[in-house]
């Protein structure tokens, strides 16, 4: 399974909830070790915390399967990981809390309101799958610069969308979220929909390796031919974190992410 | 000074409400503003009515104004109580209520039931405790609040404790501290606790059974716990395949009901999500007002549509747009020479462009070629 997926250089799907919970507790440790080999003192040192305590928490991720050794340190095992279930709680924690708090515009983003019919966003997510994702994973895991910094990306589709504009706001926020909410409420709806999806992604890369995700993303979407319907596309990326400088000897960082196929 | 003060009484409010084991960030917030305005702040002088359903946690708030009374106002005496409820029975109401407010001087009376007190009791009851000489905190229980528009003597102020049902963002945090402090009893260290999702549903029951106690959730968190240890030892975490048979039996939760309830939480978060609009965000960023920003994007903007003679690439823009900034300047320090020029920002040589900045200045400002 996994051979046959990194051949197709795209990683499993990992769908139980256990690991799941094991993602969204570990996520800031996920990150720090990425693709390795990363020692646990360069992650307790990345994380501020104890070796002893940051050593168990590693040793509980590789039981599970999370990460693995990679010569003398540790790795990410790369992994789409998806839960249909509970979105609201990931939907706070991941997406929405990070929007409302940015302290700085998308350094990329794009929303088609123009996508057409259910079908139209079948044939656009089957696309995506087969060609834009590869891409970005591909890109995501390109070895760290000095000037890496934290990037979020947030991508969704929705057959059925409205986009309201406010008065006031932020205008292509408002539309993001228009899509961000169709997509979560088709999928929460109708788990097995294929008419919507929504993609959560964090990544450690250089700004020019984020700026060619967005290009990516951006040509993906301006791309798809306009169609009468109600069919709706977005996506954003936006740095996590302040800038900050990394430091010596942290190895290539690989992505932690979270889907909603 | 005075709010290094406030800083002090809220770390030791915070302190009392730990010193209590009262859990929810979101009650904790609104007790340490109730427990210094209703009862700091008055010195203890005005009697409190603690009114909250059954388990809601009316006897540790309490227990935490006895604590702050102790260590912010200088209180040495006891923490006694004397029950409403009982002498409400053909007991000489105000006789036992002036010996129990004698015996609590220097300290905390809790007049337990207040609430069962009637029309006359409440009078007396309220009377005494208004015009008590006696130097002591008065904390009246009730589970129910009288009618806003109740013609019932009150107590001078009250401090409202919400149903668990209306606390929902305390409701993890509250089932978290159960788990934790159950498996500490058991001594077992291997469970993390409940998963995300099993929390999730959990919560779903208090909202759907519009649960009240806090007592109620620590009674479903131990039996979560115990049915789950009665199949083997406890799993990393329980997931909702732990907590759902459980759920469904005894609450009759259903898969159509956490999914409704999923896609409700969605649409509320998206519709709480409060946005800034850009020229809020950067004038926030850039310490500067919303309208100088935009009276600054007007003249950029204006200052762009000169542009003829060149393409209006961004090099180009920019390249004018700062030669048109550096003129403004020129002209804002009202400058006639270089030397007026570089003696406007300061009497320190630290202070102004070096000559050979303010040259290169000049000559963009004038258009000089050198």
């Amino acid at each position: 399974m996994e051979a046959r997926a990194l051949a197709n250089n795209r990683p499993p799907k990992v769908a139980d909830e256990l690991t799941w919970e094991l993602v969204r507790d570990e996520w800031e440790l996920l990150l720090a070790i990425g693709s390795g080999p990363t020692s646990v003192a360069v992650a307790a040192a990345a994380l501020s915390a104890p070796v002893a305590t940051v050593e168990r928490r590693i040793a509980l991720l590789e039981r599970h399967g999370l990460v693995r050794r990679v010569d003398d340190g540790y790795g990410l095992v790369a992994a789409f990981y998806e839960r249909r279930e509970g979105m609201s709680s990931y939907l706070r924690d991941l997406v929405l809390r990070r929007l409302e708090s940015g302290d700085a515009a998308p350094i990329a983003g794009v929303v088609r309101a123009d996508l057409g019919s259910t079908e139209a966003l079948e044939a656009l997510l089957a696309r995506a799958e087969e060609s834009l994702y590869p891409a970005v994973v591909d890109a995501a895991n390109r070895p760290e610069s000095d000037k890496s910094e934290r990037f979020s990306v947030f991508f969704a589709a929705a057959a059925d969308c409205t986009i309201l504009r406010p008065a006031n706001g932020d205008r292509f926020l408002n539309e993001l979220l228009c899509v961000l909410r169709a997509a979560a409420g088709q999928r929460s709806e109708s788990p097995s929909t294929r008419s919507a999806y929504l993609w959560i992604a964090e990544m450690r890369v250089d700004p020019e390796v984020a700026a060619e995700i967005g290009e990516l993303f951006e040509t993906f979407i301006s791309n798809a031919p306009p169609e009468e319907g109600r069919g709706a596309a977005g996506f954003a990326i936006v740095p996590s974190t302040p800038a900050r400088p990394r430091a010596a000897g942290v190895p290539a960082q690989q992505s932690p992410s979270g889907s909603h196929p | 000074m005075l709010g290094q003060g406030t800083q002090n009484i809220d770390d030791r409010l915070v302190t009392a409400l730990d010193s209590v084991g009262i859990v929810g960030t979101r009650l904790r917030e609104r007790l340490v503003k109730d427990l210094k305005a209703k009862i700091v702040l008055r010195s203890g002088r005005d009697a409190v009515e603690v009114i909250g359903a059954s388990g809601t946690g009316k006897h540790k708030v309490v227990e935490a104004a006895h604590a702050i009374a102790c260590d912010v106002l200088g209180r040495s005496g006891p923490l006694s109580s004397f029950d409403c409820g009982v002498t409400a029975q053909g007991q000489p109401l105000h006789d036992a209520l002036v010996n129990a407010i004698q015996s609590a001087q220097g300290g905390t009376l809790v007049l337990d039931r207040f609430g069962t007190l009637d029309g006359d009791g409440r009078t007396v009851a309220t009377r005494l405790i208004r015009d008590r000489g006696a130097d002591a905190l008065i904390l009246a229980v009730s589970q129910k609040d009288l009618a806003p528009d109740s013609a019932e003597p009150r107590t001078a102020t009250a401090i409202r404790l919400k149903p668990l049902h209306e606390r929902e963002a305390d409701v993890w945090e509250l089932v978290d501290h159960f788990f934790a402090a159950t498996v500490e009893d058991l001594g077992s260290d291997g469970c993390l606790g409940f998963s995300r999702q099993a929390k999730g549903d959990i919560a779903q029951v208090v909202q759907e059974t519009s649960l009240k106690s806090v007592r109620r959730l620590r009674d479903i968190v131990r039996d979560l716990l115990f049915e789950t240890l009665a199949d083997g030892p406890l799993p990393l975490k329980l997931t909702s395949d732990d907590v759902r048979p459980y759920l469904e039996r005894n609450f009759g939760q259903t898969a159509e009901d956490r999914a409704q309830r999923d896609a409700a939480l969605i649409a509320s978060q998206f519709e709480s999500v409060s946005q800034r609009s850009m020229v809020e965000l950067l004038a926030q960023t850039h310490a500067v007002s919303e309208d100088l920003l935009m009276r600054q994007a007007q003249i950029l903007s204006e200052v762009v549509d000169t542009i003829d003679d060149v393409p209006r690439s961004y090099r180009n823009i920019m390249t004018k747009a700062e030669d048109v900034q550096r003129a403004a300047l020129w002209l804002m320090t009202d400058a006639a020479t270089q030397a007026e020029f570089r003696r406007y920002f300061g009497d320190e040589g630290f202070m102004r462009p070096t000559k050979s900045v303010a040259w290169a200045f000049y000559n963009r400002v004038f258009k000089r070629d050198t």
